[in-house]
């Protein structure tokens, strides 16, 4: 129901980042910013938001 | 985390903040809050499965351990919570990436409550981009 998991799941960071380079996310003007971009001259602490809030 | 944006970029890690929705819900949250960091959305969810974050239980988003935390979070940091946009039972996570794709450091929520404190998490990026 509303998507909410049936059994427990287990988190599964990758050992590399480069599965997300080519992901496009939109920024709040709703410009493309390619992830890979974020990282590529200096190291990023990537956020994932639970909520807005 | 706004509060403690230096911080994190003084320790070596500029935040990129990521949340789901739409590009208006990111400028909502920015204007409601007052928040000076960019704020990214990833409406279909495709950075946040190849993050390896989880989507959570009934058990994992409401009940009393969950509660007394967040009202101890909301006590000490001030932050209420806001709105609930997108999948409802994704959760959220942290993730240190180096240039050439490294993650030295992740934290993923394991339930709705699991957000290490900032302080934590700055010396946790201090220490995995320490020389040597």
């Amino acid at each position: 129901m509303f998507g909410i998991a049936a059994g427990r799941q287990q988190v599964n960071p990758p050992a590399d980042a480069r599965v997300l380079e080519d992901i496009v996310v939109r920024d709040w003007h709703g410009r493309d910013v390619r992830l890979g971009g974020i990282w590529a001259e200096n190291p990023a602490l990537l956020v994932f938001l639970r909520h807005y809030g | 985390m706004n509060r403690d944006r230096d911080a994190f970029t003084e320790a070596g890690a500029p935040l990129a903040v990521i949340g789901q929705g739409t590009p208006a819900n990111a400028a909502w949250f920015r204007e409601e809050f007052g928040l000076e960091i960019d704020i990214l959305v990833d409406t279909d969810r495709l950075a946040y499965k190849a993050a390896g974050t989880k989507v959570a239980t009934v058990g994992e988003l409401v009940g009393p351990k969950l509660v007394a935390r967040g009202l101890r979070r909301t006590r000490r940091s001030g932050v209420r919570q806001g709105k609930i946009v997108g999948h409802p039972a994704q959760l959220g996570g942290l993730m240190l990436v180096t240039p050439g794709g490294g993650v030295p450091w992740a934290h993923l929520s394991d339930d709705a409550g699991d957000y290490p404190p900032n302080q934590e998490v700055i010396e946790a990026v201090r220490a995995a981009l320490a020389p040597g």
